[in-house]
C-alpha cells in the first residue's frame, strides 16, 4: 500500500508487521507492535524515537540477535532481496550477518572483545565470510583501519580495544562492520556515548563510507540533528510502532505527527540562543505490558480528541511519500 | 521479616523448595538419629555366629564382619555425624566471628590474622586435621577443632568484610557519636547483617565437617575406633566389599543423602536471603 | 612484571614461614616431651637423652627452629623414626603413582569440567544445564571413598572390566598403568567436574550477556566460536583461580583415594606415618604439599597475563 509503487527490484529490505515481545518473569512486553518500512538499495533511513520506543529492538528484531531465552518475534517478515530472514536456519542467518547486513553498536567501549587485538576481530570477520588465509585477512584488517582513518594503522592493528580511546574503538567497529562489504549497514546509535567532536568525525565518516561503498546504513538515533545531516528518508517511531514516515525534508518541513513535532521542538536551534530550556513533550512514554487502547500519544498529544483515547489510527498517506499514524495529521500539518 | 505463621508455610515451600527439602531430611534424620533406641538394636554387641550376614528380617542391613547389626551401627552412626557436623558449624560460626569482627575493627589485629589465615589455607584441610590427631590421637573434640581450623579463613574474612561495609553506614558512625560504646554498638547493628551469609556459610562448614569427619574416620584417624561412625564403618569393612556390600553402602548412602540435605538447605538460605543468586546459579 | 614476581616470592616465603612455624610447633607442642613421643614406648632414658641431643631439644625454641628451618630450606627433611631412612628419599619413591593421578584426575575434571560448564551455560535451564545442577549436588555431597566403594563393586566385583585395586609403574607399560587408574581418577574426579563445571557456567553466563558476545554474533560468529573463544577466554581468569585453588583440595583427595584403592603413594605414606607417630614424614609432605600449592598459585596469577592483555604486573 504504502510506497510500494516503487519498483521492486531497488528495495533492499523491506520489513513488514514485524511483532517482537519480551517475556518477563509475569509479563509480556510487546516490545514491536507491527513494524513495517522498507530500505532502498544505496539509500540511509533515519530511524528517530525516544529510547524505549523499539529502535533498538527493531535492528535487533532484524538480525535475529535478540536474547533467545526473552525475547521471540511472534509475527511479520523480514524481506532482504526477497526472501525472509524470519525463515532461515541459524546457518544460513550466519551467512548474512556481518557478510550482507552489519551492524555497529552505541557502546564502542564494550563492544569490543577486550581479550583480542583489533585487528585479529576485524580479519575474523573476514575469515569467516570469505575462505582468506590469516594473512591476507589481517592485511585486510589494517586496509580496514585505514579506510576508517585510524592513524598508523599497521601499529594500531596489534592494539588491544583498552589501549584505544572511544572514538578510535568505534571507528573500528565501523572497519569491522564494511571489511565483508554489506549491502547494509544497521548503526544503532553509533555516536551517543562519544564526544561531540568525535560524534561529527563518526558522522561524517559513516557519510563518506557510505557514499564511497554504496552500502545502505539504517541509522537508528534519537536526535533529530543527526537524521538531517545523514539521512535522505526517516522514520519515526514511538511505543513500538512507526508513526510517521517522509523523505527529510518533508518531515522537517510539514511533520504530520505531534509527536514529530514534540521531537523537533526539543532539538536545539542555534539560531535561538543558548538561554532558553529546550521545552520537553509532557507526560512519559505508555507501559508496553498492557495492551494500548487508542493512539498510544493520546496522553500526552495537546491535539488529543475522543477518538485518538478510543481507536488506534494506522499509518495512512498525507503527502506524496509521507505517511502518518495520526486521526488528526492534516491538522497537526497546517498548525 | 516479621513472624512466622503456619499458614504461610505452602507458600514458603513453593518459593523455596530446597530449604524445605533439606531442612526436612535433616530433621528427619535428626529424629532418627535421637529415637535410635527405641527401634534399633544394639550396635556394639557382636556375634560370632552371625558373620558378614545378607539383609534379613531380622537384621535389615545384614551384619558386620564381628556380627554387628548394620542398621543399629548406621542409625547411631548417624549421631556421631549429626554431632560432628552441628558442633563444627557452631563453633566456626563463633570462631569466625570473634576473629572477623576484631579483624574489622582493629587494623594491627587484621594484618596478623589475615597473613596466619593465608598460611592456613594453603594447607590442605585433611593433611592439618591428621598433622593435629596425630598430636594427641583420635577423639572427637580434637576432631571438631581440626575440621574448625581451617574452615576459620572463609568465615572470619566473610565477617570481616560484612564488618568493614557496615561499619562506614551512617547508622553506624551515629550511634558512635551519639556515645554508644563499640561492643553495643556491634551488637545491635553489626551483628544482624552477619546473621544471614552465616547461616549460608554455617551450612557449607556443616557439610564439609561432616565430610570430614567420615573421611578421617575411614582413614583410621577420626572418631576412635570403638565408636560407631559412618566412616569408621566403612574402613572396617573395606576388605568385605565382595561379600557384604551393604556393610559399606548403608553408611555410605546414609552419609551422601545427609550431606545433600545440608547442601539443599545452604543453596535454599541462599536463595532466600539473596535472591538474585538464584538467577546467576 | 620482575618486581611483581619478585614481590609475590617475598609474600610467598611470609606464608612458608608461617607453614613453617606451624609444622615446626606440631612436633613441639605434642602432649609430652618430642624425644618421648619420637623415641616410643619402650625407649629407655638413655635413648631419650640421645633423641634430646639430637634433635637439639636442649637448647630455647627459637634457635631450635632456626635450626629446623635452615635444615628444611638445604633440602634436609630428617629422617624416619619408623625406617631410619631420610624423609626426602621416601617421599621421593611414592611421588610417581600421586602424580599420576593427580595429573590423570585434573586433566579429566578440567576437559569434562570445563566442556560441560560450557555447553550448560549455552542453554541456560535447558537439558543439560539440568543435568548439571543434579550432578553438581551429588558430586558435593557424595565423598569419594564412597563413589570409590561404589565403582568398584560394579565395574571390578560384577563386571570385571577393570582391576579392584594397586597400581602399576609406568615403566611396566603404559597399558596396566593406565588400566589401574581409571578406576581412582573416576572417583576423585566426581567432585572436580561438579566443582568446576559449575565455576565455568556462572562465569560464562557473566561473559554471555556481555555487549562484545553480541558484536561477535553480529559478524556471523558460529556458536562453537563465541562459546569456546569469544566467551571462554573472557571467563578464563576466574575458572584459572578455581583450578588453581583446588589443587590443595585434590591433594587431601589423593589420600583418601589411594586408601581405598590400596595404591602406594604420598598419601599412603602419610596415613601409615600417622599410625606409627613418624612425626618427620608428616612435617616433610606438610611442607611440601604447602610449598607447592603456594608455587602453583604464583604460576596462576602470572598466567593471568596470557590470558587476559588488560592484566599487567
Amino acid at each position: 500500500m504504502l510506497m510500494r509503487e516503487s519498483a521492486e527490484d531497488d528495495v533492499l529490505l523491506d520489513v513488514r508487521d514485524l511483532e517482537t515481545h519480551f517475556y518477563g518473569e509475569e509479563s509480556v512486553t510487546r516490545a514491536l507492535g507491527g513494524v513495517s518500512f522498507q530500505v532502498k538499495k544505496g539509500e540511509t533511513l533515519g530511524v528517530v524515537g525516544e529510547s524505549g520506543c523499539g529502535k533498538s529492538v527493531t535492528a535487533l528484531s532484524i538480525l535475529r540477535l535478540l536474547p533467545k531465552l526473552t525475547a521471540r518475534t511472534v509475527g511479520g517478515e523480514v524481506r532482504f532481496h526477497g526472501r525472509d530472514l524470519l525463515d532461515l536456519s541459524d546457518r544460513e542467518m550466519r551467512k548474512i550477518r556481518g557478510h550482507r547486513i552489519a551492524m555497529i553498536f552505541q557502546e564502542p567501549m564494550t563492544s569490543l572483545n577486550p581479550v583480542y587485538t583489533v585487528g585479529r576481530q576485524i580479519a575474523e570477520a573476514v575469515q569467516i565470510h570469505t575462505n582468506a588465509t590469516h594473512s591476507t585477512a589481517m592485511a585486510k584488517a589494517e586496509e580496514m583501519l585505514r579506510l576508517v582513518r585510524i592513524a598508523d594503522p599497521e601499529r594500531r592493528v596489534n592494539n588491544y580495544p583498552y589501549e584505544m580511546s572511544g572514538g578510535m574503538r568505534q571507528r573500528a567497529m565501523i572497519a569491522m562492520a564494511l571489511a565483508c562489504s554489506p549491502e547494509l549497514l544497521i548503526a544503532d546509535e553509533p555516536t551517543t556515548a562519544l564526544d561531540v567532536t568525535i560524534q561529527a568525525q563518526i558522522l561524517r565518516l559513516i557519510v563518506d563510507l557510505k557514499e564511497r561503498t554504496g552500502t545502505a546504513v539504517m541509522f537508528i538515533t534519537h536526535d533529530l540533528g543527526v537524521v538531517a545531516e545523514t539521512c535522505q528518508r526517516v522514520i519515526v517511531m514511538y511505543a513500538g510502532r512507526i508513526v510517521e514516515q517522509a523523505a527529510v525534508t518533508d518531515l522537517f518541513a510539514r511533520p504530520a505527527h505531534p509527536y514529530t513535532q514534540g521531537l523537533m521542538r526539543s532539538v536545539p536551534d542555534p539560531r535561538r540562543g543558548r538561554q532558553r530550556r529546550l521545552p520537553e513533550i509532557p507526560g512519559i512514554v505508555p507501559s508496553l505490558r498492557e495492551p494500548i487502547v487508542g493512539c498510544s500519544f493520546a496522553p500526552r498529544c495537546p491535539f488529543a480528541i475522543d477518538i485518538c483515547r478510543e481507536k488506534t489510527p494506522m499509518l495512512r498517506d498525507v503527502g506524496s511519500s509521507h505517511a502518518a499514524a495520526c486521526w488528526r495529521a492534516e491538522e497537526v500539518m497546517g498548525a | 521479616m516479621g513472624r512466622l505463621r503456619i499458614s504461610d508455610l505452602p507458600r514458603l515451600a513453593r518459593r523455596h523448595p530446597l530449604v524445605f527439602v533439606g531442612g526436612g531430611i535433616l530433621a528427619l534424620l535428626i529424629i532418627l538419629a535421637l529415637a535410635a533406641p527405641l527401634y534399633a538394636g544394639d550396635p556394639l554387641t557382636m556375634d560370632p555366629f552371625k558373620r558378614l550376614q545378607p539383609p534379613s528380617a531380622e537384621m535389615w542391613f545384614g551384619s558386620d564382619n564381628l556380627g554387628r547389626d548394620v542398621l543399629a551401627r548406621t542409625v547411631f552412626g548417624a549421631r556421631i555425624s549429626l554431632i560432628v557436623g552441628l558442633s563444627a558449624a557452631a563453633a566456626t560460626a563463633l570462631g569466625g566471628v570473634l576473629i572477623g569482627v576484631l579483624a574489622g575493627y582493629n587494623r594491627g589485629f587484621d594484618n596478623v590474622a589475615m597473613r596466619v589465615m593465608d598460611g592456613l589455607m594453603s594447607i590442605p584441610t585433611i593433611l592439618l586435621a591428621i598433622a593435629l590427631i596425630s598430636l594427641t590421637g583420635p577423639g572427637i573434640g580434637i576432631l571438631i577443632i581440626a575440621i574448625v581450623i581451617p574452615q576459620l579463613p572463609s568465615v572470619s574474612r566473610l565477617v570481616r568484610s560484612v564488618v568493614l561495609a557496615v561499619r562506614e553506614r551512617p547508622y553506624v558512625e551515629a550511634a558512635l557519636c551519639g556515645g554508644a560504646r563499640l561492643p553495643k554498638v556491634l551488637w545491635r547493628h553489626i551483628m544482624p547483617s552477619t546473621i544471614p551469609p552465616l547461616m549460608v556459610q554455617g551450612a557449607i562448614v556443616c557439610a564439609d565437617a561432616i565430610l570430614t569427619e567420615a573421611a578421617l574416620s575411614f582413614l583410621g584417624v577420626g572418631v576412635p575406633p570403638e565408636i560407631p561412625s559412618w566412616g569408621n564403618m566403612i574402613a572396617s569393612s573395606r576388605l568385605y566389599l565382595a561379600i557384604a556390600p551393604m556393610t559399606i553402602f548403608a553408611p555410605g548412602i546414609c552419609l551422601a543423602v545427609t550431606v545433600l540435605a545440608v547442601n539443599l538447605l545452604g543453596d535454599g538460605l541462599r536463595d532466600l536471603f539473596d535472591p538474585r543468586s538464584k538467577r546467576r546459579r | 612484571m620482575v618486581s611483581y614476581i619478585l614481590r609475590r616470592l617475598l609474600s610467598t616465603i611470609a606464608v612458608m614461614t608461617m607453614v613453617g612455624i606451624f609444622v615446626f610447633l606440631l612436633l613441639r607442642l605434642a602432649p609430652g616431651d618430642p624425644a618421648d613421643i619420637i623415641a616410643g614406648d619402650r625407649a629407655t632414658p638413655e635413648m631419650v637423652a640421645g633423641i634430646r641431643e639430637q634433635l637439639g631439644l636442649n637448647e630455647p625454641m627459637p634457635v631450635q627452629f632456626v635450626h629446623w628451618a635452615l635444615s628444611i630450606v638445604s633440602g634436609d627433611f630428617g629422617t624416619s623414626i619408623f625406617t631410619g631412612y631420610p624423609v626426602l628419599q621416601l617421599i621421593s619413591q611414592r611421588l610417581e603413582p600421586t602424580i599420576s593421578l593427580s595429573i590423570l584426575t585434573l586433566s579429566l575434571s578440567v576437559t569434562v569440567g570445563i566442556s560441560f560448564g560450557i555447553l550448560a551455560a549455552w542453554r541456560t535451564g535447558g537439558f543439560i544445564d539440568r543435568v548439571l545442577t543434579a550432578f553438581a549436588a551429588l558430586g558435593f555431597s557424595v565423598p569419594v571413598f564412597v563413589i570409590g566403594y561404589f565403582l568398584i563393586y560394579f565395574l571390578a566385583i560384577s563386571m570385571h572390566w577393570l582391576p579392584v585395586q594397586g597400581y602399576e609403574p609406568i615403566d611396566h607399560g603404559f597399558g596396566p598403568w593406565f588400566v589401574h587408574l581409571i578406576l581412582p581418577t573416576l572417583a576423585l574426579s566426581f567432585p572436580y567436574v561438579a566443582y568446576f563445571a559449575r565455576i565455568v557456567r556462572t562465569s560464562m553466563l557473566e561473559v554471555l550477556s556481555e555487549d562484545y558476545m553480541r558484536t561477535a554474533a553480529a559478524k556471523g560468529a558460529s556458536s562453537y566460536s563465541m562459546l569456546f573463544h569469544h566467551a571462554l577466554k573472557n571467563a578464563g581468569v576466574p575458572i584459572l583461580t578455581v583450578i588453581g585453588m583446588s589443587v590443595a583440595y585434590l591433594i587431601s583427595g589423593v589420600v583418601i583415594t589411594e586408601t581405598v584403592f590400596n595404591i602406594p603413594g604420598v598419601g599412603r605414606l602419610v596415613v601409615d606415618a600417622i599410625n606409627n607417630r613418624d612425626y618427620p614424614i608428616i612435617q616433610g609432605v606438610l611442607i611440601l604439599v604447602s610449598g607447592l600449592y603456594v608455587l602453583i598459585n604464583l604460576a596462576v596469577d602470572l598466567a593471568y597475563t596470557l590470558i587476559d592483555p588488560r592484566i599487567r604486573y
